[in-house]
């Protein structure tokens, strides 16, 4: 579904990925995980098309997509979730619901979407006059997925979606992802909450200064000293 | 008392007109973050294009504004284009010169095909509108009420249409409207092209108030410049108060004190509001980092 072959990426001058190989099949629950500043937020900026310049390939149902800008990758299917929610906080939750269906595709079914959102999450709906920035974290961050949904992804990229929320918005979180992959959705998907993400993926890679250091499936992740290592740079 | 009330009145009315012209300026501001110095004589501009309109075509100028508003939509999306885009993501500066260095040419190239002489086309009513003792001309009327319906209509287009949604999106996180699809790019020419067109009409309400010659367009963007800053900057009610707030001003101590002195009463008031107001009457603090008044 989403391939990614020898990538580079570059801040300016800056070089953060190193040869980055990875790929997401169809409605799998892929974890990207990693210390700080490993690179994993300018991975998700350079797939997502934003800040970076890059060299290599990205490729989506087979099709390179690495030279459109972002709001080209939207309609193809591919959306992120960036880190820290980045919602248009003078909106109410509605109107930000609203600006995720913007892609052609998205709008004339939005109606639809909508409905499925608030199924998905009633939250929304109950505060759905309200202005974005007013919102709690956890219901911040339910309304960035819920924007993001609205937008009919394929691919849904999730950057620290758990970061500052109260544990019980985190299972809620998790299940959710869950539950949207039963529904068809390929999520890729960074967390620093490595033990609980790496018990809901099915596969995980480790990021480390730039580079994929290791990747396997999920739980057994969890038993390999090497993740250790990688993470808390031993 | 009478005489107050027609200079409060006919201060309100020119007020208007000097908010008609500056919408533009305060829309480009608030979604760009640019300011285009060369706004005076995009105005300039469409005033020359109303009055061939009107003086070789023999339509009115009201009429004009068909072909006027669509022409400086044009004209400001080749601007965009051209000057504009290539500089956005470089510093500031870069686009303060190009757009000066664009009006300097613009004031040149009338001054070149138009020559210096000032240019009007004929009163269209000819009697004044008369309200007890009250007398004022229907053109500033009519341009009142034109610009009361502008303010509304774009207040309305951005609350309320798709493409206002986007607008406000974009101007209140460009990078997040990116990653939900919008074509932020596109949102910026459109604004830019718009905020032209509306320099376009307001040109078409002026024309038949004011003559035009290569450097009209500076006598005016003095006035747009402080009634943007006076409001708060990327606020469109703010311009038609800051608007009106001058044109009271200007229209009081021009008679009481001295036609000549009108421009340095509403500099004093600019100031005062500087002062105790630095983000304009209607402007949120720090406005000019974030972005158009929600």
């Amino acid at each position: 579904m989403l391939e990614v072959k020898d990538l580079n990426a570059f801040y300016g001058p800056v070089q953060v990925l190193h040869g980055v190989n990875l790929s997401v099949a169809a409605s799998e629950i892929v974890a990207l995980v990693g210390a700080n500043a490993a690179g994993k937020s300018t991975l998700m900026f350079t797939l997502a098309g934003l800040r970076t310049t890059h060299t290599g390939s990205i490729l989506l149902d087979g099709e390179p997509i690495g030279d459109f800008p972002a709001y080209e990758r939207v309609p193809r299917g591919l959306v992120l979730v960036p880190e820290r929610r980045r919602l248009f906080p003078f909106m109410n939750v509605i109107e930000n619901l609203e600006i995720g269906a913007y892609s052609a595709a998205a709008r004339p079914v939005a109606r639809d979407t909508l409905d499925e959102v608030f199924q998905l999450l009633p939250v929304l709906a109950e505060r759905r006059k309200q202005v974005a920035g007013s919102l709690s974290g956890g219901e911040q961050q339910m309304l960035a997925i819920g924007r993001a949904l609205m937008a009919k992804p394929r691919v849904l990229l999730l950057d620290e979606p758990t970061e500052g929320l109260a544990p019980i918005y985190v299972k809620l979180l998790f299940d959710l992802i869950v539950n949207l992959r039963r529904s068809g959705l390929t999520v890729l998907i960074v967390e620093q909450n490595v033990h609980h993400v790496l018990r809901t993926a099915d596969r995980a890679y480790v990021l480390e200064n730039g580079r994929i250091v290791l990747q396997g499936q999920g739980e057994s992740l969890l038993k390999d000293e090497r993740l250790k290592v990688a993470y808390l740079g031993l | 008392m009478t005489t107050l009330g027609q200079l409060v009145i006919s201060g309100i009315l020119i007020g208007g007109i000097y908010a008609l012209m500056s919408i533009g300026l305060t829309l480009i501001f608030g979604v760009l973050r640019i300011v285009n110095f060369a706004h005076g004589e995009f105005l300039m501009l469409a005033m020359y294009g109303a009055w061939a309109v009107t003086t070789l075509l023999g339509f009115n100028p009201y009429v004009a504004v068909l072909a006027i508003v669509p022409a400086m939509f044009l004209f400001g999306g080749i601007v965009y284009r051209i000057i504009i885009s290539p500089g956005l993501d470089k510093p500031h500066l870069v686009v303060v010169f190009a757009t000066m260095g664009l009006s300097i040419f613009l004031q040149n190239v009338a001054l070149m095909m138009m020559t210096a002489d000032l240019w009007d086309v004929p009163p269209i009513f000819s009697h004044a509108v008369i309200v007890g003792a009250l007398r004022f001309k229907a053109e500033l009327l009519l341009g009142f009420l034109i610009t009361i319906l502008c303010t509304v209509g774009l207040q309305w287009v951005i609350r309320a249409t798709y493409l206002g949604k986007a607008i406000r999106a974009t101007v209140q996180d460009g990078e997040a409207a990116m990653l939900m699809g919008i074509p932020v790019p596109r949102i910026f020419l459109i604004t830019f092209a718009g905020g032209s067109a509306l320099v376009g009409l307001a040109a078409c309400v002026m024309m038949p108030l004011f003559s035009v010659f290569p450097t009209v367009g500076l006598n005016f963007v003095l006035i747009a410049f402080v009634v943007v800053v006076l409001g708060g900057m990327g606020s469109i009610e703010g311009a038609l108060i800051g608007g009106i707030c001058i044109g009271v001003v200007q229209s009081l101590s021009s008679y009481y004190v001295a036609p000549a002195f009108g421009q340095m009463f509403f500099f004093i008031l600019f100031l005062l509001v500087m002062i105790f107001r630095p983000n304009g009457i209607l402007g949120q603090k720090g406005a000019a980092t974030i972005g158009i008044n929600d």
